[in-house]
């Protein structure tokens, strides 16, 4: 096995992996140059990256190769070539600006944190590298966990970098390997010297990272979120079944649910006739089969086993306890519970989505309190008069984004993530 | 309320035995065959005593009741070419997450847990009937597979001692194995400490070996593998390679292939005890069984699993759990009629596999082997469990 290490502008590769002796060194000299070199400017960073975009446009080999990262992700051909145009539009100069200014506003005497290491999830091929780019364009020294031993998709967008940046830029300022998760000889190497962690994963990921940081060192924490869907009975009664339907129907499907803003619960009003409930669902339904000839889901025998286990499970509560009704396609599951006091029931994903009632907002805010920690997205189907009050309602329980069905999944490149703007995190504000 | 099931293991020993010896109605019939007898007499045997096992268990379980109802099985499909193929199953998540112990009229019977999936652990009891039948196939399948010895041996368990098994199915079936042959000596290797915690005694484990190699009498070793790695390797280090007397064997049940990742991509486990010991790959023989279908498949001499003929296996395509056919890796479904208390007839587990006809070992019957485990969230084993004491 090949290990490829991204330093100084140059790709290696190693028959072992990085050693912590190596990680040592290499960060003691970084340290010995941090005081030497300039803080490169926002502007300098984003037209760096902004070349990114231009040679994922016109490279035909840059793109086959992102293709061939998708390889074993589980993501519908849909999905790979829609998440391509959106790393492309995210390196846009005029997308980075616009992230920029709405994290600072204006302009003011802003200082990079230092060293940041950014750590992805390891069930995601981005792996970290949003919050690479915030590190970037920040003016951070960035070290990146690659997500393989090979690079994978960031390894990928950090070597395309060090081909655009013929000005040597941004070359010196990243740092990229892989190592094995939870190598403490790496890692409490590496928590020496940070100013910032970026976390990506779950919850052992997190509580493993925070242990033994140093003092300076700030965490910044995104882990497993938990998308959820609220009808009310005045949304409903407004709204035009078929294109609520396709809406949801595409939230649900889109990433299969992967995404940390994918819908996994949907609350609907417990004023809602059940009769217009079993309409809506029916509609549902037919969207969802037709979502999976747009986007075939890609699943494999693991996946299938997941769903298995969940559906049989949700049949046994249907039977013992006759808390639920369950609807089947082919590729959809859907559970109608009938009661719901607290709590969110966890999806085993792939387009599997369970439907509680409520009986107003105040209802659901304190039924999700305890859970709050995984809750990021909200989409809705309500009236104009509801929303003010969701938002105050959902915002108290760390709902961070509130949007119509049908744009869960799509975040502007400029919105903030889990209610922050990392470059926030990333860097100091100096007042005068 | 079921009332604790009080025996001793030597009485239910001599229960199996007596049913051994008399085995009569339409399910204690099927140990009148050889072990791993499979012919036509066989199926016809079995799929009598699956027809009055089901019956029985669709009238106690309203849950199984309904679930053929769902599938539109009724007692009349018994009757057809792929019978076996059309009983219902139930998954094994489902045992783990609702409790049918209340089902059963109360009774004396005893409770077994299976090692637990992210904290989640099946609860099955076994009435009095169910245990002694799945005792006596035990008791055949070891004896038929000529494992059962008569001369006395040393007996080493890489397992839990009872006071400190909480009902883990592997104990309880390691110290059964053990007592088919005259007990020399014995040393449980995981065990309360001073402390009351659990604690792996590697080094008492290591030494204890030493003293049953240099006193010469045959030596079995029980419980999981991974644990007995890490005798052998100490002991190694220690003494150098294991030098086993003769007639030694390694009884265990699984608990390894979740560590393979420790030993590397290509750690084999005959290759490891090759070079630390003396043990031929015949002289491991593994076992596979699950506290919800608790009939123990066992390995012959040529390391391969024989279906007992109280069991029948079914091998399922994940995607669309259609019937696969020989050599076709799938989900294990596995059918037994030898419980009452649970529904248990047809348990649909979430391990890989495939089956094949014949064994090169000359035993009649088809093989079953494991390819690894399915879903995402991989099942955590007794083994991977008691890990944590290490």
């Amino acid at each position: 096995m090949s290990y490829k290490i991204f330093k100084t502008g140059h790709t290696y590769l190693q028959s072992e992996p990085y050693s912590a002796v190596e990680l040592k060194k290499e960060l003691e000299n970084v340290k010995a140059r941090y005081f030497l070199e300039e803080v490169v400017a926002p502007d300098q960073a984003i037209e760096v990256l902004g070349r990114i975009a231009a040679l994922m446009e016109s490279s035909s080999f840059l793109a086959t190769q992102m293709v061939s990262c998708f390889d074993n992700a589980g993501l519908s051909k849909f999905d790979q070539s829609y998440l391509i145009r959106t790393l492309r539009a995210y390196l846009l100069p005029s997308n980075l600006r616009a992230r920029w200014k709405r994290a600072f506003g204006v302009d003011g005497n802003i200082s990079p944190a230092g060293f940041v290491a950014h750590i992805g999830a390891s069930n995601t091929i981005l792996g970290g590298l949003d919050g690479l780019i915030d590190g970037i364009i920040s003016g951070n020294f960035n070290i990146l966990k690659l997500p393989k031993p090979d690079g994978g998709l960031p390894g990928l967008l950090v070597e395309a970098l060090f081909s655009v940046d013929t000005t040597n830029v941004l070359k010196g300022n990243i740092f990229a390997f892989w190592w094995k998760g939870g190598d403490k000889s790496i890692e409490l190497t590496l928590k020496q010297y940070l100013d910032r962690v970026v976390i990506w994963g779950g919850q052992e990921a997190v509580l493993s990272w925070k242990r033994d940081l140093a003092m300076q060192t700030q965490a910044i924490i995104h882990g497993p979120k938990y998308g959820v869907g609220v009808i009310t009975k005045d949304g409903l009664d407004s709204a035009k079944l078929p294109e609520l339907a396709e809406s949801l129907a595409w939230d649900i499907s889109r990433w299969d649910q992967r995404a940390c803003n994918s819908i996994q619960g949907l609350f609907v009003e417990s004023k809602v006739p059940g009769d217009q409930l079993n309409q809506f669902l029916k509609i549902l339904g037919n969207q969802l089969d037709a979502m999976a000839n747009t986007m075939p889901p890609i699943r494999d025998n693991d996946d299938c086993v997941e769903i298995l286990k969940a559906r049989e499970v949700a049949t046994a509560e249907e039977i013992i306890n006759g808390s639920l009704v369950q609807f089947r396609g082919e590729s959809w599951t859907i559970n109608l519970w009938r009661r719901w006091s607290s709590g969110l029931i966890p999806s085993c994903l792939n387009r599997y989505l369970h439907i509680m009632p409520f009986v107003d907002l105040r209802h659901l805010a304190r039924g999700l309190y305890e859970d709050r920690i995984w809750l990021q997205t909200l989409g809705y189907c309500a009236s104009p008069d509801e929303l003010s009050s969701m938002r105050a309602c959902m915002g108290k329980i760390g709902i961070s984004r509130i949007c119509p069905f049908g744009r869960m999944s799509t975040p502007t490149g400029s919105d903030p993530h889990d209610g922050n703007y990392d470059l926030r995190l990333l860097t100091c504000v100096m007042s005068d | 309320m079921w009332q604790a099931f009080d025996f001793s293991l030597e009485s239910l020993l001599t229960r199996a035995s007596e049913l051994l010896q008399a085995p009569e109605g339409p399910i204690n019939s099927l140990f009148a065959y050889f072990s791993f007898e499979h012919g036509s007499s066989w199926e016809n045997s079995f799929r009598g005593a699956m027809k009055h096992s089901l019956e029985n268990q669709i009238e106690i379980f309203p849950y199984f009741r309904d679930l053929a109802r769902r599938k539109r099985f009724g007692i009349q499909n018994l009757d057809a070419d792929n019978w076996a193929e059309s009983i219902p199953w139930i998954i094994t998540p489902v045992l783990k997450e609702f409790d049918f112990t209340g089902s059963v009229p109360d009774g004396k019977g005893v409770f077994i847990y299976s090692s637990g999936t992210s904290g989640k652990r099946s609860k099955v009891v076994l009435d009095e009937l169910s245990l002694i039948r799945t005792v006596a196939a035990l008791v055949k399948v070891y004896t038929d597979m000529g494992l059962a010895d008569t001369e006395a041996c040393h007996c080493l368990f890489m397992g839990y001692a009872p006071s400190a098994a909480h009902g883990a199915a592997s104990a309880g079936t390691d110290q059964l194995v053990s007592l088919l042959t005259p007990q020399r000596s014995k040393f449980f290797a995981l065990d309360f400490d001073a402390n009351g915690q659990i604690k792996f005694f590697k080094d008492e484990a290591v030494n204890y070996l030493h003293d049953c190699v240099s006193e010469g009498s045959p030596i079995r070793v029980f419980g999981f593998l991974h644990f007995f790695c890490k005798v052998l390797s100490e002991y190694n280090k220690k003494f150098g390679k294991v030098k086993f007397p003769e007639k030694s064997l390694v009884l265990s049940g699984g608990g390894w292939k979740e560590f393979a990742s420790d030993y590397g991509p290509s750690f084999n486990i005959y290759d490891f005890f090759r070079d630390h010991s003396s043990l031929a790959a015949s002289q491991l023989r593994d076992s596979y069984s699950l506290a919800e279908h608790p009939i123990l498949f066992v390995q012959c001499e040529n390391n391969r699993f024989h279906i007992p003929s109280f069991s029948e296996v079914i091998i399922r395509e994940p995607r669309t759990l259609k019937p696969l056919d020989f050599q076709q890796i799938g989900l294990i479904q596995l059918l037994t009629p030898l419980i009452s208390s649970y529904p248990s007839c047809s348990i649909l587990t979430t391990d890989f596999g495939y089956i094949e006809r014949t064994c090169a070992c000359g035993r009649p019957g088809p093989i079953l082997s494991l390819a690894g485990r399915a879903g995402k969230n991989k099942l955590a084993n007794c083994a991977i469990v008691a890990d944590s004491y290490i």
